[in-house]
């Protein structure tokens, strides 16, 4: 079915480049340079130290037909040390067929993309659609593209029906990179305990005024691995298992503050995946401080399984700022500090970001833990000592 | 990009600054009243902008945006916005619905994330993105906001003019006093003056290139916004207006701001 639905889409490549007139005005793409310091010794003897990365990320647009939007956007990233950081992925290729009707408003999306569903800041429990790409973000921002149809209905609320297949697994660092667990993870050999590589997923949204509800259902291959150690104590193996997952998404907006609640319930074939999780806190905004613009997002995370948890966040506060200095280089300020409440285990995020020119991005971003724990209870301990700073420049062509 | 929205602000009716009045003279409700009219009543229009700020150490940055606008009852009008340029913003989109009896719902969409989020709507005394323009000097001002005085006729460039003085009702607002020179052949604001709290003249706008759009509403085709302070200037130039471009509710919904072009 995955190779059909590429074999459409690739023949609808040649009518999307005749369609437009103006090539160069469908591309916009940013190549990217990041050298990453890590000021402390590493914790395991084959990690390397500071490391150069780039990456590129061309996104093509154009309407085929007269109607149907057809997007190319793949993603390459090098690094020079780690292995499974240098990948190649196709964040997306889809053609959207919207579908006329008077009484209600519908599309059709085929072919790989990525759809995000959630309204907390500090983690996305309910989003489950995309596998993450932890080697591109550690903070899970980056995700990797899913093969897919969507169905898309604007009728009663905004529904979407998604059937998935070609599973995509999670990446993680090599056994020589930073930022990775205790034991590498043997990402060549993954157990995924789903026979059917076929997953579904529903989701209907509504806005009620100034409250904002969603529900949400997902069965199939969970994106959340678990990973065991093997006997001899050498590698992670993951494995991938079967689950139903149901979310909800709560939000409230006020003048200057949105409320914000994400929770999910999931159930699978290890009893280690039954369990629920939330997210809730607020977002605030103080406006004008001293000709800039400060926001305030306090949050909560809690999660039943508690310290067998892969998450980070099982039992943490989250605190952040963000300040638009309000320039005309549109530069910002973003700090983020989580704290686990009962071990104390903290991590500090700092980012900086202005352009230099109209097609140059700076930016500056560091990442500290501390009070990391006992090793074999906090699923940080493998980044005791990968604090780093990042010095970033993007280049848009 | 991701985290990083808070230089963006919405733009609603960019054209126009207030109208209409309750108590004060009424010559003065009078003018503004007729200003409201003859910048109302387009339903809907897209259009494309171009924003040049020039900073007074001779750096300057330029961005380029389309703007689509739905005109709502009692002014409760629709906008969105879709950055273009620079390329670091390129499909990140801005969609404002006003209320003129409650806060306004915002929501952004961060095209890396494909995540459209609800935001806390900006402050109305923000700088929009950086330029010299506010929310207040942009957005679509309700027409109750002010008070209206009527001040003399005097000489305008090549036209004559009504200097109407505008004071806001409510004291939070950004200006303790907004001058507005409107023009007596089709009353198009074509100057204003922004007087800070301690009523200085801090900054001054003129409209150029007035064009009259479907038989009725005139929309000039450039703002230029002078900060007597800083002496930096923000000029925004509208080209390609399209009215009835056969804009509806649905194109103005949070799910949709993905998908526009």
């Amino acid at each position: 079915m995955l190779s059909r639905l590429f074999l459409l889409i690739i023949s609808v490549m040649p009518h999307a480049a005749l369609a437009s007139e103006k090539w160069s005005e469908n591309w916009n793409i940013p190549l990217g340079y990041q050298f990453r310091i890590f000021p402390n010794v590493p914790q395991f003897t084959e990690q390397h130290a500071n490391d150069n990365s780039f990456f590129i990320k061309p996104q093509y647009k154009s309407t085929v037909f007269d109607k149907y939007d057809f997007h190319f956007e793949p993603y390459y990233l090098w690094d020079e040390f780690d292995k499974n950081r240098t990948h190649f992925d196709i964040r997306e290729l889809t053609l959207s067929i919207p579908i006329e009707s008077s009484s209600f408003g519908g599309l059709w999306v085929l072919g790989i993309d990525k759809v995000f569903w959630g309204v907390t800041e500090t983690q996305h429990l309910v989003d489950i659609v995309n596998q993450s790409d932890t080697v591109a973000s550690f903070d899970a921002n980056e995700k990797l593209g899913q093969p897919m149809i969507r169905f898309e209905l604007s009728k009663w609320g905004q529904w979407q029906f998604i059937a998935m297949t070609g599973f995509r697994e999670r990446t993680f660092a090599s056994a020589n990179g930073r930022l990775r667990s205790p034991l590498p993870v043997d990402t060549k050999s993954p157990v995924i305990l789903k026979p059917e590589d076929f997953d579904l997923a529903l989701r209907w949204g509504n806005t009620f005024d100034k409250l904002d509800i969603a529900l949400s259902h997902f069965y199939g291959t969970s994106r959340e691995p678990i990973l065991e150690i093997d006997p001899l104590f050498t590698k992670l193996t993951p494995i991938y298992d079967e689950i139903n997952q149901t979310g909800a998404e709560i939000q409230y907006s006020f003048e200057n503050l949105i409320l914000k609640s994400e929770i999910i319930s999931r159930t699978g074939f290890l009893d280690v995946n039954d369990f629920w999780a939330y997210t809730l806190g607020f977002e605030q905004s103080f406006g004008d401080f001293f000709g800039t613009h400060l926001g305030l997002i306090v949050e909560y995370s809690y999660d039943d399984r508690g310290r067998v948890a892969p998450s980070v966040f099982q039992d943490d506060y989250f605190l952040g700022f963000r300040l638009s200095l309000n320039d005309a280089f549109e530069s910002n300020i973003f700090i983020g500090a989580t704290e686990d409440d009962e071990t104390k285990a903290r991590t500090v995020s700092f980012k900086y970001n202005r352009r230099i020119m109209d097609n140059l991005n700076f930016s500056l971003k560091t990442l500290t833990f501390s009070n990391i724990p006992d090793p074999i209870v906090d699923p940080l301990m493998g980044v005791q000592n990968d604090s780093y700073c990042e010095i970033g420049l993007t280049q848009y062509f | 990009m991701a985290l990083f929205y808070l230089g963006i602000a919405a733009l609603n009716v960019l054209l126009f600054v207030p109208a209409m009045a309750t108590t004060t003279d009424s010559e003065g409700s009078r003018i503004a009243g007729k200003a409201y009219q003859s910048a109302r009543g387009w339903k809907d229009y897209s259009v494309t902008l171009q924003m040049e700020i020039r900073l007074s150490d001779g750096r300057s940055a330029s961005k380029f945006l389309k703007l689509k606008n739905l005109e709502g009852k009692n002014d409760d009008d629709k906008s969105l916005v879709v950055f273009d340029r620079p390329a670091d913003v390129k499909g990140t989109a801005l969609l404002t619905h006003s209320y003129s009896n409650k806060a306004n719902d915002q929501w952004l969409y961060l095209p890396d994330l494909r995540r459209t989020k609800r935001i806390v709507s900006k402050e109305r005394n923000q700088a929009f993105m950086g330029s010299e323009f506010t929310y207040d000097d942009m957005t679509f001002n309700d027409l109750n906001k002010f008070s209206y005085k009527f001040l003399r006729k005097e000489n305008c460039g090549s036209l004559v003019c009504f200097l109407v003085e505008q004071t806001p009702k409510d004291k939070e607002y950004t200006y303790s006093k907004v001058l507005v020179w409107y023009d007596t052949e089709a009353y198009r604001p074509q100057k204003s003056q922004f007087f800070d709290k301690n009523s200085q003249l801090i900054k001054e706008m003129e409209r150029k290139g007035y064009k009259k759009y479907l038989d009725k509403v005139w929309f000039a085709s450039e703002m230029a916004m002078s900060n007597l302070q800083t002496k930096n200037t923000t000029v925004i130039r509208f080209e390609e207006f399209k009215f009835h471009a056969g804009l509806n509710e649905k194109d103005f919904s949070p799910e949709q701001i993905s998908r526009v072009k």
